[in-house]
């Protein structure tokens, strides 16, 4: 016979396993944290953020040497892909959500979790296809396509279960009203599912942020700022997650610092992300 | 042709005339030319009609711009791919009175209520046959656009669904300001006017501008209810608006209800017979998806004429 003794230890247990499953979720984050903290923070300094790397010797020799046109690169890429996944998500999002009733709608709902599953490393041999080959040059661009292939499957997914986390209600209520349905979408649907549209896009940018494999063959990486500020767009550029890698395999052990001080960059960057999103998104209304 | 028709034709043809100046006169205080199209029943009723698309009835509803929409409907009958919603109904939907439709969960009730608006474009596997005749013209038809059916036959709903992220202000006028009504004057006259009518002014006044979703269970749908009237529909629907109330706000819909007859034709979904009995000039009684009798309130629940009706009323099944 189960007693109230035995139940109540049950359900103390239960509470237990949930708090070490938290802990379990959080301490390799912490170490991570920890670890590329103490491993690159010596690495940083003014030179970093303003010069550019060029060749081996410049660490070796202990002449000035940074990172600067990774970050611009880092930066221009993956804006350009956030540019340009974002309104095709959004819009994928919407027709999953709102228009359940479409043709279209299974298709779509199939394609688009074949293209969330799909290796990393094909978008990038996609974009290679589709952008470097007519180019003739590895680009900033090619890499931002690539990215944004990354960033759309999450988008549109997040986007639809963030909408349908809206009350069907909601809607029925303003069509009652007479409103046309794509603007009952835009100003009552959207405006409620603010919050988790804006989750989305940044789960989406802060995954696509860290993936080195799509910008392989596509931004392709370079060790020094280009002429003109076109060459972030239309020339090899160089991005952190790719330059974390190039410099890891690196065999100069100077290198290995900055690669650990790229990734305490890479880290602040996504925390940077989250931050601003969640004060951007600051609820207008106490529920 | 003699001369009494002729003139008949040609005072009416004057009149619609001098409606059409006179509000057009009106229109620099009253409202802007969008305005106009959300207000069928003032006087310058052509404006809704020609816009709903009704082309033939444009003309006819000049001469009577007074009259309030007349709707019924013809055999109608709503599948849920093979099941059937509802079977072949053709009521009356008297105007300007009340019309309660009553019968036990299940019936169709709310499948005929969301028929009357075509509430049912949304869901795939709905398919609506038959009419609803709206001024004799079916709101079917290929060349009606849904949208402005829906301003001209509004609807609350069980739940109050007020839009979370707006104000209380915003959600009384959204039916204007969503469709491009910016002028602040007008806005404030029609927010106060739709909250007055759902007596709900004098609680909020002071406070239009914070959330709608800090209000009350019936606060709030009495705030559903002023947005429904602030685009001043000719019949509204309410499907069981006072099943998540409590007595006291209840009771103010029902006292509610009863002002806006005499604007508004009414229909009501209520699983409560005494709030049936108290609200509706008319009852129609619904079973298994079919029509079991419709007549005068008064006489339904003295008198029914059927008896299934007679055991559900007097609460022996359902």
């Amino acid at each position: 016979m189960k007693n109230l003794r035995y139940r109540q230890y049950r359900d103390r247990l239960m509470e237990m396993l949930l708090v070490a499953a938290t802990i379990i979720v959080l301490v390799p984050l912490l170490i991570i944290i920890v670890h590329v903290v103490v491993n690159g923070f010596s690495a940083l300094n003014w030179e970093f953020f303003t010069e550019e790397l060029g060749s081996p010797s410049r660490a070796l020799q202990e002449r000035p040497t940074g990172l600067v046109h990774t970050i611009i690169g880092t930066v221009v890429v993956d804006f350009l892909a956030l540019a340009i996944a974002v309104p095709v998500g959004i819009g994928a999002g919407i027709m999953l959500s709102e228009y359940p009733e479409h043709m279209l709608n299974p298709t779509l709902r199939v394609m688009n979790d074949t293209l969330n599953g799909m290796p990393a490393i094909l978008k990038g041999l996609f974009a290679f296809v589709l952008i470097v080959k007519p180019m003739g040059t590895f680009s900033g661009i090619s890499g931002a396509v690539a990215l944004a292939f990354v960033m759309l499957p999450i988008i549109a997914r997040t986007t639809e279960s963030a909408l349908l986390s809206i009350p069907w209600t909601i809607r029925e209520a303003g069509l009652a009203i007479g409103l046309p349905r794509w603007r009952v979408v835009l100003s009552t649907v959207i405006p409620a599912a603010k919050t988790g549209l804006v989750t989305g896009i940044l789960i989406a940018f802060a995954r696509a942020a860290g993936e080195a494999a799509p910008l392989l063959f596509t931004s392709f990486g370079n060790n020094y700022l280009p002429n003109h500020w076109s060459g972030f767009i239309l020339e090899p550029v160089d991005t952190l997650p790719q330059r974390l890698y190039s410099l890891a395999i690196s065999p100069y052990a100077e290198w290995h610092a900055m690669g650990w001080a790229a990734a305490i960059l890479l880290l602040g960057f996504v925390i940077l992300c989250f931050t601003a999103a969640r004060l951007a998104t600051r609820k207008r209304f106490k529920t | 042709m003699d001369y009494k028709s002729i003139k008949k034709f040609t005072m009416k043809i004057l009149n619609s005339l001098k409606t059409l100046t006179t509000g057009n006169k009106k229109l620099p205080q009253t409202a802007s030319g969008l305005a106009l199209a959300t207000h069928p029943q003032s006087g310058t009723d052509a404006a809704s009609h020609i816009e709903i698309g009704a082309g033939s009835n444009a003309h006819s509803s000049v001469g009577s711009a007074a009259k309030p929409a007349r709707m019924e409907t013809r055999g109608l009958t709503v599948m849920y791919g093979k099941a059937t919603g509802v079977h072949n109904i053709s009521i009356p939907i008297h105007t300007r009175k009340v019309t309660a439709l009553i019968g036990p969960s299940g019936c169709g009730k709310t499948t005929f209520l969301r028929a009357l608006n075509r509430m049912h474009d949304l869901t795939r596997i709905a398919r609506v046959t038959g009419e609803v005749l709206l001024d004799g013209k079916n709101i079917y038809d290929s060349d009606i656009n849904p949208v402005l059916i829906r301003r001209r036959i509004g609807m609350v709903f069980q739940k109050p669904t007020p839009f979370p992220t707006m104000s209380i202000f915003d959600n009384v006028v959204a039916g204007l300001k969503l469709v491009g009504i910016r002028n602040r004057s007008i806005l404030n006259e029609a927010c106060e006017k739709a909250l007055r009518q759902a007596a709900l002014f004098d609680e909020v006044k002071d406070r239009l501008g914070d959330a709608a979703v800090s209000l009350s269970g019936g606060q709030q749908q009495r705030l559903s209810i002023a947005r429904a009237l602030a685009v001043e529909p000719e019949v509204l629907l309410m499907d069981e608006p006072t099943s998540s109330l409590d007595p006291q706000a209840t009771n103010r819909i029902e006292e509610l209800i009863h002002s806006l007859k005499k604007e508004v034709t009414i229909v009501i979904i209520t699983h409560n017979m005494q709030q049936a009995a108290r609200v509706s000039d008319y009852t129609a009684f619904f079973y298994m998806g079919k029509l079991v009798e419709m007549g005068k309130t008064k006489s339904l629940f003295t008198n029914p004429r059927q008896k299934k009706t007679e055991e559900y009323i007097t609460g022996r099944f359902g």
